[in-house]
């Protein structure tokens, strides 16, 4: 404040105002943020097919009285402070009026020239010293109003500084109550700043920093590194074992956990040794943590239900981190293949074997050697599969059809145990009907409801050498597998209402839907995942498309997703196109010709890599139908690649969380150092219903490598010269480039 | 020569003070943890005023800085980063210029930061002790001589302070680097306050509130005529409006959608077949560092000039470089160029004002593009960042362009790399003239800083998101 007056608000009446509009500003903004959006069509979808089954109504019960209500409590509460501020400022009586002429004179604002002089002698004369009703100060004022509307020197000094004399001094403020800078004022304002700089904030981090460790998405280090250990070291551990020594589920750890390993020792056990019994049970009557976290997730595959309420929360806990844990050791696991693929070829010992059996594969000879093994296929596998057992609460041996409300045991007994979900959507009405018999209307139709909006998806993969002229796959090259993946629910929207009356058979239905996708989209469907083929039908229609679908549909899908993008590019290139005339005209007219031609191509190409950078943000699926699980759930899906004859993974299993409708999702994997044809599988997994994956096979045709001299020539350069970079990761000079933008 | 001169700072490289290297991976919560913790204690120094200093009333000859070195005035923060970026920019001068000769191992990199920072402290110092002596905060004789030495030694800790926060930040326990996060920090700090402001000015007409959306309020609640009420709190001319803030969200919305153009080049392995991925060359491909440059220039050439014509007024060269005088508005009260160079050079304050005297804004929009454009081409030469570059380091990592052989690299790099630099610069240039004629709260520079700063972090942020899921598994 440059040596003008500064003063506080001393009756705190700009206090108010200060206060008012911050705190409308914040309660305006929170009440957008928590203000429901408008649901969209897949929501409604699904409140209007939403389960009515007793588990499910428990569910929504627990996870629908928690938050809304208080969130809205809040907001109303604030709305409420809002009025009340509100009123109290309109009651303030205003200090400062506005300087206005017409009040003074006592007319109207829209008043004439003449009115104001009429009014101006009337009040003149009233008010004249001279007279008995005189006083000077009123007609002082008087005759400045009357100035300020005529006299123009005047009425300019009103018009820009409020007031007829021309600008006053200038007073500065703080809308802060004076309390504030009193003597007494400034101490507690101290101890205030102490309290919440000093005390209150190194606390709330504390605490931040310490129970945040421990929250749903996040995994202990500890845990990490005892993953990445056991699975090291004995790759085939059952994964719910491993899962329940977890460090999150050890009380000693975690103070979030409740149970003692001495309480409630026998229903444990029971649970426990119930998978025990088989084989020699009997581990002594000690029960460690794990042992308790153990039993919990299988007292959830069994759906057995406790009363003891300790034993609740902690199992409502220990399945809300479930889902973080269990990617994680997929993710360990994923690593550590080619970690331990790597560590024996560099180990010595192996190497004289090698030399004994040349002829034998790298592979046999990793069996043969027992340690560090390679954690298989299976391992993963069954990681997966636990994964979509304790989502359903379904134990290893159930049939998949009690993932459906009302499934019972009575009619579990109806069934044949090898029905599989397709297998009883594609099912005669009829028949379904009768085996489902005891079931009233209402909780068939509820059946019907969760059956359709089960996930079903189509997905078409090709693989092919990126970035090189020819796409041909030779041996040791990086190729880059294409999965287009399209979800559907497992019965089209538009034939629902048929569902529950009519008796129109599913099977045509589906093929409809098949029709239709790839009428529209001429997506290629090779549908292998379903365990029966589909109508003869759909088939036909995927057999015809086949020929031509893949590429049409690559290029299709590119061209849709793109648009956007180009646009932009061409709009970029155009500007920048301009530029480059005026600088470098000579070289456009020299490459002008060839330029023609690679236009398009590079046009194709930058599409390509913008669709690869775009990044998606949103990790939004369908909802999943899952009674016994605590939490909401978003579908998941894991794609990878396999090699099913020698139970191999090839590719790190990609999470994909964000499958709405369409996705394409590229992985890269080496092609194998032999010419031949490989056969893999891509599959992709379902992690939260079970018998719902997919697969599908590709041939890798690795032909042997050909180089022409020059780039063999290159290559030998680059080798002389730089032996020791490796590096041929992109992140390295990006980050570099970086670093010299930031470093002024 | 010049390996004698990193060989001359090794000795005193061992006293300095210095952040050890992580020894293990942070994770990202802890680098937000970091980051927060630095940004506190910056803030904390923001508002703490040095102790002995007697006034503050004179024009402040470092207003035109602040912005870009995020300093605030009295406080301990007289200096914010000015040291560290002086001796950065001189020492990357003189790297790049080949004066000094720096390897690439990993030794001669250390001891080049050890001599940055060396330099760094020493210009603190130095920096300091004209401050004081200069008088800016009063005559050094009234002062006196203890308090004056406890003045310079407390600007000098808080100069250390903010030297050992930025490296901490650089050594990857943080986010980012502590320059940009500062210079953000105190562009944003800037704007909340022009928007929520509860100081009051009353000239005569009403009490009025500085920050525009109080004043909306205040002015919708008091006025009489509400009509006229709203028009005020859009266009008042004396203190920030809400035109202003609306046009900073402006220019904050079409600087991210312009960060979104670039250019990607397909580039493949030369060893792995296959191998692919693509080197993006950005439209602001020298980010804000065009805008950086020109604004030092600037600032320095309008101190020199305030000093200049302070000592000799009314000299005829002194005026033909700027003539001063001082307004005080609602804010502190600063000088404002009047004539002269320096007055071409200074943004024209608002649209009517760019009416009345064409010239002024013609020049100034020259200047500003074209010094943009200049200082981005050279700076990809200096920095290392030109197409030569640019190839030899993809040809070090075994890279090739797709369809291209090694030997046109080069040339189709220059194709684009020059073009989006100049281009780029030219681009940054207009919106910040842009952002000073919609009179976009803290300068177009400042707010191009800002925004440029904050999209780096913002994709550092999405980065990690992608790797590690959603924004809450990140923070909670």
């Amino acid at each position: 404040m440059t040596g003008s007056k500064t003063e506080y608000d001393e009756k705190g009446i700009t206090f108010y105002y200060f206060l008012l509009s911050v705190w409308a500003a914040i309660v305006i903004s929170a009440t957008l943020f928590v203000f429901p959006r408008r649901k969209s069509k897949a929501e409604k979808e699904r409140i209007r097919r939403k389960c009515n089954c007793t588990p499910c109504n428990n569910k929504r019960q627990t996870v629908s009285t928690s938050k809304p209500i208080f969130k809205i409590a809040v907001i109303f509460i604030g709305w409420i402070v809002l009025l009340l501020l509100a009123y109290k400022v309109s009651t303030v009586q205003n200090e400062d009026r506005e300087y206005d002429p017409f009040e003074i004179l006592q007319v109207d604002t829209e008043a004439s020239l003449h009115e104001i002089k009429k009014a101006y002698r009337k009040l003149s004369l009233e008010h004249h010293p001279d007279m008995a009703t005189g006083d000077s100060e009123m007609f002082m004022k008087i005759a400045k109003a009357y100035a300020a509307l005529t006299d123009e020197e005047s009425r300019n000094n009103w018009k820009t500084y409020g007031h007829p004399d021309g600008p006053g001094a200038i007073i500065f403020g703080m809308a802060l109550p004076n309390w504030i800078f009193d003597k007494s004022g400034s101490f507690w304002i101290f101890v205030v700043y102490i309290v919440v700089f000093i005390v209150i904030m190194p606390i709330g981090v504390g605490f931040w920093w310490y129970y945040s460790k421990f929250s749903k998405g996040r995994v202990l280090n500890e845990t990490h590194d005892l993953y990445m250990h056991c699975l090291y070291h004995s790759p085939n551990i059952k994964p719910i074992k491993l899962l329940g020594y977890s460090w999150e589920f050890n009380y000693k750890c975690n103070p979030k956990i409740e149970m003692r390993p001495t309480e409630g020792k026998d229903e444990l056990m029971k649970l426990l040794n119930k998978k025990k019994k088989k084989k020699k049970a009997k581990k002594g009557d000690f029960l460690g943590c794990g042992d308790i976290a153990r039993a919990l997730l299988q007292a959830q595959l069994t759906r057995h239900t406790f009363e003891n309420p300790k034993f609740k929360v902690d199992q409502i806990y220990i399945l809300q981190k479930f889902p973080a844990l269990i990617d994680k050791m997929v993710e360990i696991l994923a690593q550590l293949v080619p970690f331990s693929i790597h560590m024996q070829r560099q180990d010595p010992k192996l190497q004289p074997t090698k030399k004994k059996q040349p002829t034998k594969t790298a592979k046999k000879e990793r069996k043969k050697t027992h340690k560090p093994s390679i954690p298989s296929l299976k391992t993963i596998e069954s990681c997966m599969r636990l994964s979509q057992l304790i989502t359903q609460a379904l134990d290893v041996e159930d049939s998949p059809i009690k993932q459906l409300p009302h499934i019972g045991p009575d009619i579990m007994r109806l069934l044949d145990d090898n029905l599989s979900i397709r297998d009883f959507v594609d099912m005669d009405t009829v028949e379904r009907r009768s085996l489902l018999k005891d079931l009233n209307e209402s909780q068939y139709n509820d059946v019907m409801n969760v059956c359709a909006l089960m996930p079903y998806v189509t997905m078409s993969a090709t693989c092919e050498v990126k970035g090189d002229e020819d796409s041909t796959i030779t041996v040791g090259s990086t190729v880059t597998v294409t999965v287009s993946m399209r979800r559907k629910n497992i019965i089209d929207e538009r034939d629902v209402p048929a569902w529950a009356d009519k008796l129109e058979t599913l099977t045509v239905n589906v093929s409809q839907v098949n029709e239709n996708a790839s009428d529209v989209t001429n997506i290629d469907q090779t549908i292998k995942g379903w365990r029966k083929i589909p109508s003869k039908k759909g088939k036909k229609k995927t057999a015809s498309n086949k020929a031509k679908g893949i590429k049409v549909q690559g290029e299709r899908a590119k061209t849709q997703k793109n648009e956007l993008p180009k646009e932009k590019y061409s709009h970029e290139t155009e500007k920048e196109h301009c530029f480059e005339k005026d600088t470098e005209s000579e070289d456009d007219e020299s490459t002008g010709n060839k330029e023609t031609i690679d236009e398009k191509e590079w046009k194709t190409c930058q599409d390509e890599i913008k669709s690869e950078i775009s990044l998606d943000t949103k990790r939004e699926s369908h909802q999943v139908h899952c009674p016994y699980f605590p939490d909401e759930k978003q579908e998941g899906w894991w794609l990878y690649v396999a090699d099913r004859k020698n139970n191999m993974l090839f590719t790190a299993p990609v999470h994909i969380v964000s499958l709405k409708d369409e996705k394409e999702i590229k992985v890269q994997l080496k092609a194998p150092s032999k010419v031949g044809i490989f056969t893999y599988t891509v599959i992709i997994r379902s992690d939260c219903y079970v018998d719902l994956d997919y697969h599908q096979t590709i041939k890798l045709d690795v032909k042997a490598a050909k180089k022409t001299d020059a780039e063999q020539d290159k290559i030998k350069e680059n080798e002389e010269s730089k032996e020791g970079c490796k590096d041929n990761n992109d992140s390295d000079y990006s980050s570099e480039n970086d670093e010299l933008s930031d470093s002024e | 020569m010049g390996i004698k001169f990193l060989e001359f700072i090794k000795p005193f490289c061992a006293v300095l003070p210095e952040i050890s290297k992580p020894d293990r991976k942070i994770q990202f919560r802890e680098k937000v943890l970091w980051t927060a913790i630095t940004l506190f204690i910056f803030l904390v120094c923001c508002q703490i005023p040095l102790f002995g200093i007697m006034s503050s009333d004179s024009a402040d000859p470092f207003y035109w800085q602040r912005v870009i070195l995020a300093s605030s005035r009295g406080t301990l923060m007289e200096l914010g980063i000015s040291p560290i970026v002086t001796s950065g920019l001189i020492m990357q001068l003189l790297a790049g210029a080949k004066i000094i000769e720096v390897g690439d191992t990993p030794k001669d990199r250390a001891l080049f930061n050890g001599a940055q920072k060396l330099f760094g402290m020493v210009i603190t110092v130095g920096q300091a002790i004209v401050y004081v002596m200069t008088g800016m905060y009063g005559d050094p004789s009234d002062v006196g001589a203890g308090v004056c030495l406890l003045i310079i030694i407390q600007l000098f800790v808080a100069g250390l302070i903010v030297l050992l926060l930025d490296e901490l930040l650089q050594k990857g326990y943080g986010l980012g680097s502590g320059i940009s996060l500062f210079i953000a920090t105190n562009i944003c700090e800037t704007i909340v306050w022009k928007a929520f402001s509860p100081a009051t000015v009353n000239t005569g007409r009403g009490t009025e509130f500085e920050g525009a959306i109080i004043a909306l309020f205040h002015l919708l609640a008091t006025k009489q005529d509400k009509v006229r009420g709203l028009r005020e709190a859009f266009y008042r001319q004396n203190l920030p409006n809400l035109m202003n803030l609306m046009a900073t969200v402006f220019v904050f919305g079409v600087v991210i959608y312009f960060q979104g153009f670039r250019v990607d080049l397909p580039i493949k392995s030369a060893r792995y077949r296959g191998q692919y991925s693509s080197y993006p060359i950005k439209l602001f491909y020298t980010s804000n560092i065009p805008i950086i440059l020109q604004s030092a220039l600037v600032s320095n050439l309008y101190v020199i000039s305030q000093m200049l014509a302070t000592k000799f007024h009314g000299n005829f060269f002194i005026n033909l470089l700027g003539v001063w005088a001082d307004v005080s508005g609602g804010g502190p009260a600063r000088s404002y160029p009047v004539g002269g160079l320096c007055y071409y050079l200074s943004p024209p304050e608002t649209l009517s004002h760019v009416a009345e005297d064409p010239i002024h804004a013609f020049l100034y929009i020259v200047f500003m593009l074209g010094s943009c454009a200049f200082f981005s081409k050279t700076w990809i030469e200096v920095s290392g960042s030109s197409a030569k570059d640019v190839a030899k380091q993809l040809k070090d990592q075994q890279m090739v362009m797709r369809g291209h052989r090694d030997t046109s690299m080069i040339k189709e790099l220059n194709r684009y790399i020059p073009t989006a630099a100049a281009f780029g610069g030219l681009c940054i240039g207009a919106l910040s003239v842009m952002a000073d004629f919609m009179g976009a709260i803290g300068s177009g520079t400042g707010i191009l800083l800002a925004v440029t700063i904050i999209y780096q972090y913002f994709e550092i942020f999405v980065k990690e998101q992608s790797e590690m899921g959603g924004m809450s598994t990140l923070l909670f």
